[in-house]
């Protein structure tokens, strides 16, 4: 069940004790049109320890990409953190944090890799001049030692030659080697944690497993824990050791990927193991979800996938459920995890 | 290969604009302004007099284009020509620093307004409306007239009542700088507002700043000539294109050489200008970026 690629966590290194990041009831709030409010993230809590991977799930519009900015302070205004959120990074309250001192962790201690390199890259300067720019910021090196260091990484995320590389611009590097170029801004001054939101998206096939396979190399280097946003499956198993699966706002179901692989159990999970097309599948259609996220605006009462779920019975209308233990590290948030008799597939309306 | 030719239709415009300086398009109004800043330049040698003296005030009053006085002699018997070529530099730098002391003014007051966002950015830019809402010839004849201009003071004159456009200009493509994602990645790696303005906007600005630099000065020396021919500019005894035109006024008929050469020079250089400007804004649209 597990790929041969996941790895057991690695053995934390003991700082303080606690996870590096702690985000707890985590609200993000954007003004929408009429005087209504969208809350785009609707009380997520998660933790990730020192050098771990951790996946987070979800189709489009479900706060995966909020939820990663919000974690370095860059949730886009009007949008907002609603007070009573917490997010606590290596024992610093980050939602507390001036200006400064927020700054002098962007891109140092937690660095942000984009999905679309092609926009994420400031097209008028040159690549070498964008990762020498981060170590700058943060350093006191000079501006050659700067310069060299740049071209390093760029060597150590496989660009080949990169002392002329580092001098052209990102319109005249391939879609591949921009993400390469992103992951080396990111990772330049070795932070202890990494966003990637959704890295491979924009890339083709061939190049997604290179960049993931990168991206595993590095971490594996440099012990960095890694908080890697995706809606494929297939790039969870490949990388996660735990899996945050996001819908409408909320986790709604949480475990190692391991055992999420092998006991889905919230229907969502399920569903979306389901529509992974496998190799000799003789069925025409493609399985799929039905329906589509609600708005934000208006989040359904009670479980908010029981529109689309095909096990929804009358206590989803009512009640929402908590997310519910189901192994140690295992949570889903679905009653039937407390009701299992009730997993009856009811025919579509 | 193919990925990179590919790429290459989405070349960006800053890049380019190193590439295309020579192109065949800016060559020719490129050319011409060079001429006319190299003429400025070298006056001094270039000029055959002074053109402060008074050669012969009996004999060489308002003498007419010869090959001794190639564009003839003023009512103070000096002579055209090297007082065409010693105006050639009042001219062109007083509508040059002028229009960079818009630029930079305009840039910062544009740039700030775009980045402070809401009700800052909504009164800086009513302010701005205000200004626009002032005719320009206006409020620079009201202030010529109060006020005796040396040079230094015409060009602060023009600089400060020219940023208005730049202003706007700057804050609307700045604001659509900051909605692009490059600018969010970059506050992810930790830079700071005002490197993010220098280092990461600033250069996109490129493009539309030189295209209204080059047509800011042309509007600046015409302006230049006016306000010097109408007595409020630069005055006796300097010389600028406009003040000749301004001493042979009254006598249009009698001494045409007084206001011909000096109106030719204003008309080449003005030309100039509008062209390099137009010549650029083509070559930025044939490069831009596909949204």
């Amino acid at each position: 069940m597990t790929s041969p690629h996941t790895r057991s966590p690695r053995s934390a290194p003991t700082i303080g004790g606690g996870p590096l990041l702690n985000v707890h009831a985590l609200q993000v709030a954007f003004p929408a049109a009429g005087g209504a409010v969208a809350r785009a993230v609707d009380g997520i809590s998660f933790t990730i320890a020192h050098g771990e991977t951790v996946c987070l799930v979800g189709e489009s519009g479900c706060g995966k990409s909020v939820t990663a900015l919000s974690l370095l302070r860059l949730v886009p205004p009007p949008g907002h953190i609603v007070a009573g959120s917490s997010i606590h990074f290596d024992g610093l309250d980050l939602l507390t944090l001036g200006d400064e001192q927020l700054r002098s962790i962007r891109g140092n201690r937690m660095a942000m890799i984009f999905q679309e390199p092609m926009t994420a890259l400031n097209p008028v300067l040159t690549v070498g001049d964008q990762i020498a720019e981060v170590v700058r910021v943060h350093t006191s090196a000079t501006r050659v030692q700067a310069w060299e260091r740049a071209v390093a990484m760029l060597g150590q995320v496989g660009i080949a030659d990169p002392a002329t590389r580092a001098r052209q611009y990102p319109h005249e590097l391939s879609g591949g080697m921009r993400q390469r170029v992103m992951i080396a801004m990111a990772l330049v001054l070795e932070p202890q944690f990494v966003i990637a939101d959704e890295p491979t998206t924009a890339l083709d096939v061939t190049i997604q497993a290179q960049i993931l396979e990168l991206l595993r190399d590095m971490r594996a280097r440099s012990g960095m824990a890694l908080l890697l946003i995706t809606h494929d499956l297939g790039v969870v198993a490949e990388m996660a050791s735990r899996v945050v699966v996001m819908y409408a706002g909320l986790v709604v179901e949480e475990a190692p990927v391991a055992a999420l692989f092998a006991n889905p159990s919230h229907p969502y999970t399920e569903g979306l193991l389901a529509a992974i097309p496998r190799l000799g599948d003789t069925q025409d259609r493609l399985t799929t979800i039905p329906g589509t996220v609600p708005a934000p605006t208006d989040w359904p009462t009670g479980c908010r996938f029981r529109e689309r779920c095909a096990y929804a019975y009358e206590r989803c209308a009512t009640e929402a459920p908590a997310l519910l233990q189901i192994g140690s590290a295992h949570r889903a948030r679905c009653h039937l995890v407390q009701e299992p008799e009730r997993r009856v597939r009811r025919t579509r309306r | 290969m193919s990925a990179e030719a590919s790429s290459r239709t989405l070349a960006t415009r800053a890049p380019a604009l190193r590439a295309r300086v020579t192109s065949r398009a800016l060559a020719a109004p490129l050319a011409l302004l060079g001429a006319l800043a190299l003429i400025a330049v070298a006056a001094p040698w270039l000029a055959p007099q002074d053109p402060r003296v008074t050669l012969d005030m009996v004999g060489l009053k308002y003498h007419a284009p010869s090959m001794a006085f190639p564009l003839g002699t003023d009512g103070a018997s000096r002579d055209v020509l090297s007082r065409v070529l010693y105006g050639a530099r009042v001219s062109l730098s007083v509508a040059t620093i002028a229009v960079l002391v818009s630029l930079v003014v305009g840039t910062c007051y544009g740039a700030l307004a775009a980045f402070a966002g809401g009700r800052v950015e909504q009164m800086l830019m009513r302010a701005l409306d205000v200004a626009l809402s002032l005719p320009r010839m206006l409020v620079l004849l009201v202030v010529g007239a109060l006020w005796d201009l040396e040079v230094r003071g015409l060009i602060l004159l023009l600089g400060l009542t020219g940023w208005y456009g730049v202003a706007r200009l700057v804050r609307g493509e700045v604001q659509q700088q900051l909605a692009r994602e490059y600018l969010l990645a970059a506050r992810a790696t930790g830079v700071a507002s005002w490197r993010m303005l220098t280092r990461h906007v600033l250069p996109h600005l490129l493009p539309v700043l030189s295209v209204a630099a080059s047509i800011g000065v042309a509007q600046t020396i015409s302006l230049e000539a006016g306000l010097s021919f109408l007595g409020f500019g630069v005055h006796e005894p300097t010389a600028s294109w406009g003040s000749i035109m301004r001493d042979g006024s009254s006598v249009l008929r009698s001494a045409w050489w007084l206001t011909l050469f000096p109106g030719l020079a204003t008309l080449a250089a003005v030309v100039a200008c509008n062209w390099l400007g137009d010549a650029l804004r083509d070559v930025f649209a044939s490069e831009q970026v596909p949204a």
